[in-house]
């Protein structure tokens, strides 16, 4: 077995010559407009911490049950850059708990350039990649419907999204307390007590 | 004895502690809040374990992620764990990898840290090492966690002067590719499968790199010849993991291989002459009878070989003088030594009150050596020149029946006095079969945050080394085993402050450590002889900073000092280092690319006070690499980069030698400017 992988590895010696070629080629022809995509272990376990708390978010909004649309859905938002993949996964994560205080959820997967606040009235936004195209026009919009924005990384919640995780000896649900309040949103008062607030 | 009973009051004191009252809720929102507290709970558990959280915890670890070092142009394991504050890796004259940890390692240390491999302990028990890992593709990692300072009461023995924890990536499909100067090229692919519903996940990771290196001139030897080195290296990584419910099995193969670096003159500097692997499969069932007791049984397996094909002592023609004694073929050396170990052990894991978990965990380990010989071409007894061949029994370089039962059991807890305030507190014991002295290993540690941002903490830790088998029951008759030698020690005294906002964090660390019973050789009438009669302290600071000076510059490095005192000498440990820096920019101008810039410098070596040569120069690299993430292939990952950008040296410290005339050769060079090119697919 072992002798086989080493006569591999001489045969991949002999085409060195080849493979940097192709590497080269490859790079040259992909320095092209693109974006960063690349997920590492501690990202992941931000997202799934953060599609975890999510729910909760919502639950713990007191006007929540006015945001179902005239189906009495609440439709939930996860926004992506170009990882269009990781974003359905996400979705059909939460899709799985079937309702939020008794009241059936439906997810959509939207890329964020093409997000349009006049496509559908979603009750929450999950931010599901960092560095988000039209992250401010989200958070505004968010505002401006007193919907909940939520994204698992922190950057996004100095930027003015409505919830994101507190990593410290806990985790915590972490709330940005102007934007709460510029958005007219009303939070239990059990969950603002767990909570930790971002007031920068 | 003193500190043992005050660990244990320690702990039992720290036990009961009520919990707060509880604010009236309708029984629709106490649902809510407890689904709520049980995902926050869930997700704290994941959080400490994989170190998220590590500023806030008790002790001073360094979380490195693998997607971050890759962008830092680290490209194994060994590079990676240069940018640990108090680490330095270092190469022996044999090409095997030496670790130096707050200023000490070689040659009081061959085991200094205890190396840890998803979950397993790859040490052997044959010489204490476990830097097959080192070479490992970084593509292959999740994330390393480095605990600097000792981690005997959690992580058991070896954790003498830090423990490192690689854990390799089992998430995700990706396939990997790079190539660089001196033919140097690593290949590979992650698969995994996940089903969160039937509760089944399983994964393969696998890679195969190698390097032929710059084969560096250099001499003269001590023998006066000048040469070139034999550096090839080559590995083969594999890794699986299997989870169905509460039941996983975790495996590892590595296969490692490399020439014989810098051997007297002249070698072939094609020829791969050592080779080790390791192979470990662990199983794992949890048991969970409450929501605050989890059981964690486990059964491991573990075989280590180590093999030497005809390393040279001598060259052909060599005349011993004072025995007038010539040999045609010169001298040659090789041995084979494969080692077997079981493992079990049995973690029991008690939330006693939300603010309190105990742990308890025993383990027995059972090691064995399988098949171990030596070969070389000289009659160890007479000295003359004898035909190549192999010897076993009485004239083996160890005892090849050589077994070691290890008996250990370990009581922590944890103890959340206030909000800001956390406590932990352990006691370990431990049991060799062949060694005289048990061990007791207390530590009690600290976290306290007064404010947002500001962390204090502190530890108490002592720890051990056990002695191996080589220095137990070696054989050779210019360095004999002691049987009655006792583990090495170490008392570890740490202090830490954290400040941490949304744009910078700065640490400092200071410790001091006292080393007793450190394992050296003494002369005495058959000749060099291990004896535990060497003792040292260490003492130093570790600085940490990290600042995003824009949206899209971050600024991070850390500084390093430590002082070491060798009690036999008066002087500097040897080897040691009293300063390393890290300095690291990235920028991210788009994004779709970023740009890294990192430096390092890494002090003077000191040298024996018996050697009379200059400390070992210092030395420091520029490295930079650009990584692309092209829109058209979402999941490509493109990399290039040019390490020591400055062509600066670095060397291998000659050893010094008692047989020889002259009794330095001179020193290795090691380090070139080096490109590479690398792409990552995840899909």
């Amino acid at each position: 077995m072992l002798k086989s992988i080493l006569n591999i590895r001489q045969a991949k010696r002999v085409k060195h010559g080849l493979i940097i070629s192709h590497l080269l080629l490859i790079c040259l022809s992909l320095l092209l407009p693109c974006q960063a995509t690349a997920i590492d272990g501690l990202e992941s376990r931000r997202l799934i911490a953060g599609l975890e708390l999510f729910p909760s978010f919502l639950a713990a909004d007191q006007k929540i049950k006015t945001k179902q649309d005239k189906n009495g859905t609440l439709q939930l938002i996860i926004i992506y850059n170009n990882d269009k993949k990781t974003a359905e996964k996400m979705a059909l994560r939460l899709q799985q708990i079937g309702k939020i205080k008794s009241i059936p959820i439906h997810t959509i997967v939207t890329q964020s350039s093409a997000f349009k606040k006049s496509v559908i009235q979603p009750a929450g936004i999950f931010i599901s990649q960092k560095n988000v195209l039209n992250l401010n026009t989200i958070i505004q919009y968010g505002k401006q419907h007193s919907i909940i924005t939520f994204s698992p990384f922190p950057q996004d919640l100095q930027q003015g999204v409505t919830g994101s995780i507190s990593i410290t000896a806990c985790i915590r649900p972490e709330i940005n307390m102007t934007t709460l309040k510029s958005s007219n949103l009303t939070m239990k008062p059990f969950f603002l007590r767990i909570s930790t607030p971002y007031t920068h | 004895m003193r500190t043992l009973l005050f660990s244990i009051l320690f702990i039992l004191l720290s036990l009961p502690l009520s919990g707060n009252a509880e604010e009236q809720l309708s029984p629709e929102d106490q649902l809510e809040l407890d689904h709520l507290m049980g995902v926050l709970d869930k997700h704290t558990d994941i959080a400490t374990s994989t170190k998220m959280n590590a500023d806030y915890i008790p002790g001073m670890v360094t979380v490195l992620q693998g997607r971050d070092v890759e962008a830092r142009g680290k490209r194994n394991v060994m590079e990676a764990l240069t940018l640990v504050p108090g680490l330095d890796i270092s190469l022996g004259q044999d090409g095997t990898p030496s670790m130096t940890s707050r200023g000490i390692g070689t040659p009081y240390l061959p085991a200094t840290s205890l190396i840890i491999l998803d979950g397993i302990s790859i040490n052997n028990t044959t010489s204490g090492t476990g830097s097959i890992t080192f070479g490992i593709p970084i593509e292959q990692i999740d994330r390393i966690e480095v605990i600097r300072g000792p981690g005997t009461s959690i992580n058991g023995e070896f954790a003498y002067n830090s423990v490192i924890n690689i854990i390799t990536r089992k998430e995700g499909n990706s396939i990997h590719g790079s190539y660089g100067r001196f033919q140097t090229y690593t290949g590979g692919g992650i698969m995994s499968y996940d089903n969160p519903e039937n509760q089944l996940k399983f994964s393969l990771n696998m890679a195969t790199s190698a390097t032929d290196s710059a084969d560096h001139a250099y001499g003269p030897d001590n023998f006066g010849n000048d040469g070139n080195g034999s550096e090839d290296r080559e590995m083969d990584s594999f890794f699986a993991s299997f989870n169905y419910n509460n039941f996983s099995i975790i495996s590892s193969y590595i296969d490692a291989g490399q020439g014989s670096f810098f051997e007297p003159y002249p070698n072939n500097t094609d020829k791969i002459t050592t080779t080790q692997n390791v192979t470990s499969i662990e199983t794992k069932q949890l048991v969970q009878p409450m929501d605050e007791l989890h059981i964690i049984f486990k059964l491991g397996w573990q075989n280590n070989e180590t093999a030497i094909d005809q390393r040279r002592m001598a060259p052909p023609g060599f005349t011993y003088t004072p025995l007038g004694i010539t040999y045609p073929d010169g001298v040659r050396l090789g041995f084979y030594n494969e080692e077997e170990k079981i493992t079990s052990s049995m973690e029991t894991t008690w939330e006693i009150v939300p603010e309190n978990t105990a742990t308890l965990a025993l383990n027995y380990n059972h090691t064995k050596l399988n098949n171990t010989y030596i070969m070389h071409d000289i009659d160890l007894v007479t000295y003359q020149p004898v035909p190549w061949q192999k010897f076993t029994g009485n004239d083996n370089f160890m005892d090849e029946n050589a077994t070691r039962n290890h008996y250990a059991a370990a009581l922590q807890d944890e103890h959340h006095l206030t909000e800001s305030f956390t406590v932990m507190a352990g006691v370990r014991y431990d049991h060799y079969s062949d060694v005289d002295d048990d061990q007791i290993t207390p530590r009690i540690s600290g976290v306290w945050q007064p404010l947002e941002n500001h962390i204090f903490k502190f530890q108490y830790a002592k720890a051990f080394r056990p002695p191996t088998f080589m220095e137990l029951t070696g054989n050779v008759n210019f360095i004999q085993g002691n049987p009655h030698i006792n583990s090495e020690e170490i008392d570890t005294f740490e202090i830490g402050y954290i400040f941490r906002t949304d744009i910078t964090i700065a640490k400092i660390t200071l410790f001091y450590s006292d080393l007793n019973n450190l394992i050296t050789t003494e002369i005495d009438s058959t000749g060099f002889i291990y004896t535990n009669n060497a003792a040292a302290t260490q003492t130093g600071f570790e600085l940490e900073y990290k600042q995003d000076i824009l949206n899209n510059l971050e600024f991070d490095g850390n500084l390093s000092y430590s002082t070491t005192n060798d009690d036999t000498t008066d002087e500097e440990v040897v080897n040691a280092r009293n300063w390393l820096v890290n300095l690291g920019l990235t920028y991210t101008p788009a994004e779709w690319t970023t740009i890294n810039t990192q430096y390092r410098y890494v002090d003077q070596r000191h040298r024996a006070d018996t050697d009379p040569r200059s400390k070992l120069k210092s030395y420091d690299v520029i490295d930079v690499t650009l990584s692309f993430y092209p829109s058209m292939v979402p999941g490509l990952t493109l990399r290039t980069g040019l390490k020591n950008v400055f062509d600066n040296q670095a060397y291998v410290a000659s050893q010094e030698h008692q047989f020889y005339t002259p009794t330095q050769s001179a020193d290795y060079p090691v380090l070139d400017r080096f490109w590479w090119v690398q792409a990552t697919y995840d899909f």
